[in-house]
């Protein structure tokens, strides 16, 4: 029993500890590798790069910023995950959850704060478990693989609101393709309005605490409650599952459904929080597929995935300033790593376990 | 003691006027000598889009070195920085923002996806200047500032007029992208342009679709223009974004001639792109920039680059004028690469290079009359209507 526990804690410090810093660490280096190729010291690079992040809390508060949407499409995975589905659909469930709380915004505009905040959010999340709920319930009756019809589904998704937007929601004399703006009420208080060391007028906004508590949310629901015991086993073993009287069907759709309401609420950071306070589909795209790789790298740990968001908007943002400082670094640089990060830790994770289960042969 | 309190005297005239003439003296060389910081921030697509942005990078290259395109555009006291946003876009108000607070003395924005974000931070920064490319807004616009806006309807007024000269079927077409007023000024100059230097002309028109996709269907682009080839019509104009390579296919297919659009695309099919009409961001950034540098800048306003300050035109390049450039021709079938005029370097497979047709497309005699048309129309003897409704075969143009 004691050298069972230990085998579980040396592996879950390999897979989720030591494997996603490996695969950072490397990916800096091979990131410092071309930089240096361009003729720019990579140390001077990365510290400049630090410091844009790190030096003010200005700084801290642009990288929250674009952290946080990242955490809501990386969490759609990974929730999925947990009963053993892949939700590659984040990018449609974000739009069509964007489009819905935008919808609430501009329209009930006589609802106070935080009233009609909390149903933005709530509508963000329906838009977004709708869209998740139907490739759950088409691979439950029909047997079609969630693959494919999420990833249909996002073109899908993506038709539909450029024609409602364009069609039903948008003045023609705008030029820009985007909804009416929400009304106060539902705006997000930026984080100085809750946490007073942050600079005024910081566009990190109460999304980001939003995130934490989901989180932490979710950590319960998973761990502590029959719902999230079931959807766990599902994930685990579906057989052994039904054998034991879960109603699976019903679970992958519900799973489907949350973890799409995830995806949904992605764009709250951006719509609510200061800022335009309109949905503009083109400010958005590729949040909810970059967070594929924010929940490997968080490895599915809501926890995790907080960590994952950060270093991705700290890569976002980074890569931003940098273009100031290091003209000939292109920002492209940023995506490289991002890439990186995501090809070696599949690899550090794939010999992770070769390596535990060698150990485990041996006794 | 006189002598040296006399001596000390002059010592401390003579010294304090050299101290304030020299003073006097910095402070006017700091003046003229300043360097001016210009930030631009590119659209969705940035560097290498063979585009606008592009485009928008030679008009600070321009403004850097001297442009060797038109000789008047000078080298100016600046340098420049620029910002890819990367996806997703969230980062143009951010790297606007960012380039203001360190006191730039122009920031630029390219597309019209920078109106709102630009128009918040002039009012936040009231001592940097902005600049957007295709400013979508026309009220309350902030004193610092300027929206960058083409005579879109006379440059294809331009392009109209050759196309009635080209044409031997007389009848010639127009394929536009999202049917809207934006579009409707390019269908409305290529008509009036067209009819204009022939009334007898029969025009096609359609387009693509209603919504912003119509900018992206290369093959309903494809459909529509072989359906008019198919009918008599020899010569497309196309106003359709990506959907015009599909208009340029069936050109190259059917063996007629379209007319492309925005950026030079003689080079999208070598023979059968008579020209493109162009709209010339780079010398729109060119001349912001050096309306900043000579303290002439001024804001609050949409300006309109049209024919006469070269804003939009049509191109001449290698592709439509073989015989005017046989060294061009030359470098082309040698190495396969070719400077552009309003399109910078660009690389040509070699399958399209046998397409190189042995004549000029654009005769002398064509380029002469439409120069004689644009200096008409910049002189004011005409104005060109911007909507398709007030266009007719018998008065195309307003007097």
């Amino acid at each position: 029993m004691n050298s069972e526990r230990r085998k579980e804690l040396l592996f879950n410090v390999l897979m989720n500890g030591v494997a996603p810093l490996v695969a950072i660490m490397i990916a800096f280096a091979i990131g410092g590798i071309v930089i240096t190729s361009l003729g720019t010291n990579p140390f001077a690079f990365f510290s400049r790069m630090f410091s844009l992040n790190f030096g003010t809390l200005r700084g801290v508060s642009q990288m929250i910023y674009r952290a946080t949407p990242y955490f809501f499409t990386a969490m759609a995975l990974s929730f999925a995950f947990k009963a053993g589905l892949f939700n590659i659909g984040a990018e449609g469930q974000m739009f069509i959850g964007g489009l819905a709380l935008a919808w609430v915004g501009f329209t009930f505009t006589w609802l106070p704060f935080p009233i009609l905040f909390v149903l933005c959010l709530i509508a963000g999340f329906l838009g977004g478990a709708l869209w998740g709920a139907i490739p759950g319930y088409l691979k439950v009756k029909r047997g079609a693989h969630e693959v494919i019809t999420t990833i249909m589904m996002n073109f899908i998704a993506i038709a539909l609101v450029q024609y409602l937007v364009q069609n039903h929601f948008m003045n023609p004399n705008w030029g820009i393709p985007h909804t009416p703006t929400v009304a106060e009420g539902a705006y997000a208080p930026s984080l100085d309005k809750v946490i007073p060391w942050f600079p005024a007028g910081t566009r990190a906004n109460i999304m980001f605490l939003v995130a934490i508590i989901l989180a932490g949310l979710t950590l319960v629901l998973l761990d502590r409650t029959k719902l999230g015991y079931e959807i766990r086993a599902t994930g685990l073993n579906p057989n052994s599952a039904e054998y034991a009287g879960i109603d699976i069907s019903s679970r992958t759709v519900m799973t489907m459904a949350i973890s799409g309401g995830f995806a949904g609420m992605a764009t709250a950071n951006f719509i609510l929080g200061p800022g335009s306070h309109y949905f503009l589909k083109s400010e958005y795209g590729g949040i909810g597929f970059s967070g594929i790789a924010v929940g490997l790298l968080g490895r599915n740990n809501p926890l995790g995935i907080i960590l994952a968001a950060v270093l991705f908007g700290f890569l976002e943002n980074g890569a931003l300033g940098v273009q100031l400082y290091f003209p000939n670094v292109p920002r492209q640089i940023v995506e490289i790593m991002q890439a990186i990060i995501l090809i070696v830790l599949v690899i550090v994770l794939e010999l992770a376990r070769k390596f535990l289960k060698r150990l485990q042969k041996r006794g | 003691m006189r002598l040296n309190r006399k001596f000390l005297v002059t010592i401390s005239v003579v010294l304090s006027i050299a101290l304030v003439s020299g003073f006097v003296f910095t402070s006017f060389a700091q003046d003229s000598d300043k360097t001016y910081r210009i930030g631009l921030v590119f659209d969705v697509g940035g560097k290498g889009d063979k585009s606008f942005n592009d485009s928008a990078y030679r008009g600070l290259e321009w403004a850097k070195n001297g442009s060797d395109e038109f000789e008047n555009f000078e080298a100016l006291p600046i340098n420049f920085t620029t910002i890819e946003p990367g996806s997703g876009g969230a980062g143009r108000a951010d790297a606007m923002r960012m380039m203001a607070s360190q006191g730039f003395d122009l920031v630029i924005g390219v597309g019209f996806l920078f109106t709102d974000a630009a128009t918040d931070l002039a009012r936040n920064f009231p001592n940097v200047n902005f600049a957007v490319v295709d400013y979508a807004q026309f009220e309350n616009i902030p004193s610092n500032l300027r929206g960058l806006s083409f005579a879109e309807h006379e440059g294809s007024f331009l392009v109209g007029a050759l196309a009635a000269m080209k044409s031997e079927t007389r009848k010639i077409g127009f394929v536009g992208g999202q049917k809207s007023p934006l579009i409707g000024k390019f269908e409305a100059g290529f008509k009036s342009g067209a009819w204009y230097v022939n009334p007898d002309l029969e025009i096609s028109v359609n387009y693509v679709g209603t919504t912003g996709e119509a900018f992206a269907n290369p093959a309903k682009g494809k459909e529509i223009a072989k359906a008019m080839y198919s009918n008599d019509v020899d010569v497309i104009y196309h106003a359709a974004g990506l959907s015009g390579s599909g208009v340029i296919e069936a050109a190259a297919e059917t063996g007629n001639y379209a007319i492309g659009v925005d950026s030079d695309q003689d080079y999208m099919a070598p023979g059968h792109v008579l020209t493109s009409m162009l709209k010339r961001v780079d010398v729109s950034v060119y001349q912001t920039i050096r309306d900043v540098v000579e303290g002439d800048f001024e804001g609050g306003t949409v300006k309109s680059f049209g024919p006469e300050d070269n804003g939009v035109g049509y191109a001449v390049d290698v592709f439509n004028r073989v015989e005017e450039f046989p060294e061009l021709v030359e470098q082309l079938e040698n190495e396969g690469i070719v400077k552009l005029p309003a399109l910078g370097e660009t690389q040509i497979s070699p399958k399209r290079i046998d397409q190189l047709p042995s004549e000029n497309l654009l005769t002398d005699s064509m380029l002469a009359r439409v120069e004689e048309l644009k200096s008409q129309l910049v002189d004011g003897e005409f104005t060109v209507p911007s909507d398709p409704e007030e266009v007719s075969a018998e008065e195309p143009v307003k007097r």
